[in-house]
């Protein structure tokens, strides 16, 4: 049972990174590129980070496992933001 | 006998403290410092009937493996020089404390007199060959800084670079001199050299030896065709002019000569290359010295006789002439240091050094009138004072050479004659007569400003009245010491009528006649030096204009205003250098591929597209952004074979060399580079591929070969034994190869300064691009900064026993900086750090050298761990100075990474 949860979760988490290379590539504006690669990547190795931590099944692992997590949340919003900004700044957003 | 090394090591360490000192003790400076160099005069004084049978002797191993040993000896010669550089430096000390009382900078100028005055005691007490050199160098390095000690004035720069460059070159031709003799003797320890003039003059390199120490001697000393260094040298201030350009460095070659004299002198070689050297330096000073109208330089070029008159002297290197050189060796120094003081007395009381507007000061300064008519009289070699018995004894020593030799004492008579005239033009002429207008307003100085130069023309009569108070406890052994057998002498100031007196008395007249002509003997030798076609200025003014215009045409043929350029003769000289290195190692034959897992060959694949993906970017920042992603793809190959502290300094270091990259970029026009030319891309392309293809044979051919594991087992098994931790990569940097990263790190330190240097120089950036100011980044960084200045003090903590460490750590402290600076600017960064990044590098390195000390002070070698064990309720924890060094080496880590950041932040238009 918790072999299927693990796989599920890389699984999906995965599939999440995947979509978000694919709309990197194919979105057409920056703007939709960067709603791409943020939500979805951060989703995604969230996801993969999870599930490495389940299935080593360990406290310390399972603690960095949330770090990183933590870590993604805090910075992910904030790359997109300034990137966002930096191109809408010097208005070369087509 | 510790003692003589203590001394030296006593007068650096009070070169050290000056700055403090004086501004503790501000007007007092002088008369403190000036206890130091007075207590070594007594306490060698005290050392002189010891030494009138021997020598005293200390010395400690230095760099055995080569046969160095740091050496000191004290014998009369010896002696004879630490006295007057101990005493007449107390003196000069003093002087200096009032003369110099308006500068602001008077700690630097101690400071650099003191560190001369250690240099000094060092090269005359040296008892090896490499010891004697380093001080030797020493003293030319403190010349330097101190005739450039008004820095602001171009003519003070070129005068110290003129000198350093002059004596620094002579410095080398000793230092190779020196070695050929080691070679010869077998050893460098300077007493057993002594006893091997036999041997060292029957050698074949005996030719080669004599020339490049004489060429140590030459320079140092100031004689033709080396001198134009000396006159120019009165660009220093007069302390200095009176210490080290009259009575004592320049007689650094005078003792050069006296110490080898048992070695290499006595033969016709040594004759006919020092006398007449010695003899056309004498007639050159006392001529020139009559064409200046500068107080200064009307002393210096009578130095250039002196200092002639000593080497011709000690070229004819039998005992009479050795005596008189000794006699006149002392003789000279104190008559010269106190007119020169005299005349810093001047010039500090009228404001003016030409000698044509100073007169009548008798009545104004009469203390200082007192002490200049001493020691001139003393230079005239008028009795009853010194300078007459040691000018009888020089012209008997001439008259001693060769018997019906009569050119010799003519020449001498000559260049004494024109010294007469040259003491009445400094030491009488300015105080007789009627008061000039600049002399209305002067008045004698303070007693700091009077004691030098009574002091020393009271010694010139003292000697002269009773010459046997040196006489058998210096001079003899000064002279046993110079002759390498035991003289007796007798010194007196009437020897009876003879032919020497009847020369001295011939000098005086004919002197006070050129007295009387000075001013149409002045216009008519200005005259004829502007008539000479070539001058010794002239000479090295034009070899440094042509060795700056060679530097520069090689500067152009090898830098040609492009990095891409100048990188590709780096990568292809690296690259053909690797293949025909590579060749014979390997044969060329392909190895046999290592075998990997699956994940290593996507990463390796992931590489390659990285760097194709970097090369082929149009963009800079695309470019840095695939340059950044390839340092990430190599760490992550680091990380799978086994290596995580290599593997986190890399991501960290990516990281970092990223951010910096972009805001360089920053600075730049936002275009598209020009695509270069096909031609200019092929060559790129070969070079990269020669250098990234060499490598990876060399490291194939390395993986092929067979694994010795005997150092990586030797690490695995000493680290927790004798490092005290577990990581290994930590231990090593840390303990095992400790003095390395000293090394590393004082180059990252250095680095630093070159950086802050280098930033000064970059163009502003526009204050549009300037502006950041995001709310959500600011709200973010205060969450990260302390968590990542946190996460790095527990990297710094667990980096002996975890992968981690001061490197790490420093770079992840590092990130904080950086991150803090892109949120709230530059000076944000500043606030999170306190101090200047610059104070970090330099608390770094003192600390990574004070943990070092730890070791000596127990009686290990430097930068031994050593370790303590505190008792905790979570069991011991263990405490050593590893860990010390490693906080050092965070600091500097740190203080680099913001040097460089925030300083290419601030530079805002």
């Amino acid at each position: 049972m918790a072999e299927l949860l693990v796989s599920i979760a890389a699984l999906v988490g995965a599939a999440l990174v995947f979509v978000a290379a694919l709309g990197v590539l194919r979105m057409p504006d920056l703007y939709s590129r960067m709603h791409a690669a943020t939500k979805a990547g951060a989703l995604g190795s969230g996801l993969l980070v999870l599930a490495a931590a389940a299935a080593i099944g360990e406290t310390s692992m399972t603690l960095r496992a949330v770090a990183t997590i933590v870590f993604i949340f805090l910075t992910a919003p904030v790359a997109a933001h300034a990137l966002g900004r930096a191109v809408f700044r010097n208005g070369r957003d087509r | 006998m510790i003692g003589i090394p203590l001394s030296v090591a006593a007068v650096f360490l009070v070169a050290a403290a000056s700055p403090l000192i004086v501004s503790r003790t501000g007007r007092w400076a002088g008369w403190l410092l000036a206890a130091a160099p007075a207590t070594l005069f007594a306490w060698f004084a005290s050392r002189a009937g010891e030494i009138a049978d021997g020598r005293l002797w200390f010395a400690v191993d230095w760099v055995p493996s080569l046969g160095v040993r740091l050496a000191f000896a004290l014998d009369g010669l010896s002696l004879t020089f630490v006295l007057l550089i101990s005493g007449i430096g107390a003196l000069v000390v003093v002087f200096a404390g009032d003369y110099m009382a308006d500068d602001s900078d008077l700690g630097r100028f101690f400071g650099l007199l003191f560190a001369f005055m250690g240099a000094m005691l060092g090269l005359v007490l040296a008892d090896d060959l490499i010891t004697l050199f380093v001080f030797w160098e020493l003293t030319s390095l403190c010349s330097y800084l101190l005739i450039g000690y008004k820095h602001e004035a171009a003519k003070a720069r070129a005068a110290a670079l003129q000198a350093l460059l002059i004596t620094g070159g002579g410095g080398l031709a000793l230092l190779v001199g020196f070695l050929i003799l080691g070679g010869v003797a077998d050893t460098y320890a300077l007493s057993e050299i002594l006893g091997m003039g036999a041997t060292v003059k029957a050698s074949a390199a005996y030719p080669a030896i004599l020339l490049l120490v004489l060429l140590g001697a030459w320079t140092k000393s100031a004689q033709w065709p080396f001198h134009a260094w000396l006159p120019n040298a009165m660009a220093a201030p007069t302390p200095v002019s009176a210490y080290l350009h009259s009575a004592t460095m320049v007689k650094a070659g005078i003792y050069l000569l006296a110490r080898f004299d048992p070695v290499l002198g006595g033969t016709a070689l040594w004759l006919w290359l020092v006398t007449p050297i010695g003899v056309i330096t004498m007639l050159l000073g006392a001529v020139l010295a009559l064409g200046q109208t500068d107080l200064k330089r009307v002393l210096a070029y009578s130095t250039l006789t002196a200092l002639g008159t000593l080497v011709a002297l000690l070229g004819l290197s039998f005992p009479e002439a050795v005596k008189a050189a000794v006699v006149f060796l002392i003789v000279h120094s104190l008559y010269k240091a106190g007119l020169f003081l005299v005349a810093g007395a001047m010039d500090h009381a009228t404001g003016t050094r030409d000698i044509r507007e100073l007169s009548g000061l008798r009545r104004l300064m009469p203390l200082t009138a007192l002490a200049a008519l001493l020691s001139g009289l003393s230079m005239a070699g008028l009795p009853p004072l010194f300078g007459f018995v040691a000018k009888e004894l020089t012209y008997k020593a001439k008259l001693g050479f060769g018997g019906g030799e009569m050119l010799l004492p003519a020449v001498a008579v000559l260049a004494n004659a024109l010294t007469v005239t040259a003491a009445g033009i400094v030491a009488v002429r300015p105080f007789i007569g009627r008061s000039s207008d600049a002399a209305t307003r002067a008045r004698d100085g303070t007693p700091a400003l009077l004691l030098g130069p009574l002091v020393l023309g009271a010694a010139g009569l003292a000697l002269g009245l009773a010459p046997y108070l040196v006489g058998q406890r210096l001079v003899e052994p000064a002279i046993s010491a110079v002759l390498g057998a035991p003289f007796e002498i007798e010194l007196s100031l009437w020897y009876g009528w003879n032919t020497a007196l009847a020369l001295s008395v011939g000098t005086i007249a004919l002197g006070l006649l050129v007295f009387l002509r000075r001013h149409s003997a002045r216009r008519a030798i200005e005259r004829a030096i502007e008539a000479l076609p070539v001058t010794a200025d002239s000479v090295y003014g034009g070899g440094l204009t042509l060795l700056t215009r060679t530097a520069a045409a090689q500067t152009r043929l090898l830098m040609r205003g492009g990095t891409s350029i100048h990188l590709f003769v780096i990568l292809a000289v690296a690259g053909l250098l690797l293949w025909t290195a590579l060749a014979p190692l390997t044969g060329l034959s392909a190895p046999p591929m290592p075998r990997a897992d699956w994940v290593a060959w996507i990463l390796a694949a992931l590489v390659v597209l990285e760097a194709i993906g970097a090369v082929r970017a149009r963009q800079q920042l695309a470019g840095a952004a695939a340059l950044g992603a390839l340092g990430f793809s190599v760490a992550l190959l680091f990380l799978l074979a086994g290596a995580p502290d290599l593997a986190t300094t890399q991501f960290l270091v990516e990281t970092l060399i990223v951010l910096v990259l972009v805001l360089v970029l920053r600075r730049l026009p936002a275009t598209p580079e020009p695509r270069p030319g096909a031609g200019r891309r092929a060559g790129a392309a070969a070079a990269a591929l020669a250098v990234g293809g060499g490598f990876t044979a060399l490291m194939l051919g390395v993986v092929a070969g067979p694994y010795d594991p005997a150092l990586a087992d030797f690490f695995a098994n000493a680290s927790v034994p004798d490092g005290k931790g577990r990581n290994i990569v930590n231990v090593i940097l840390v303990d095992f190869r400790a003095l390395d990263t000293l090394g590393e790190v004082a180059v990252l330190g250095v680095a630093a300064l070159g950086v802050l240097v280098l930033v000064e120089g970059v163009r502003p950036l526009p204050a549009d691009r300037a502006a950041w100011e995001s709310p959500i980044l600011d709200v973010v960084d205060r969450f990260l900064v302390p968590l990542l200045a946190g996460f790095a003090v527990f990297l710094l903590w667990r980096g002996h026993n975890e992968p981690g460490g001061g490197f790490i750590a420093g770079l992840v402290a590092a990130g904080a900086v950086a991150l803090r600076v892109l949120a709230s600017g530059p000076a944000a960064g500043r606030a999170l750090l306190r101090f200047d990044p610059r104070v970090y590098v330099g608390a770094g390195l003192l600390l990574a050298l004070v943990s070092g000390l730890w070791g000596p002070l127990l009686g290990f070698d430097f930068m031994t761990g050593v370790w303590t064990e505190v008792p905790l309720p979570g069991g011991p924890l263990k405490l050593g100075t590893p860990l010390l060094f490693d906080v050092g080496v965070f600091s500097v880590v740190v203080g680099f990474s913001s040097a460089v950041l925030v300083k290419l932040e601030e530079r805002h238009g």
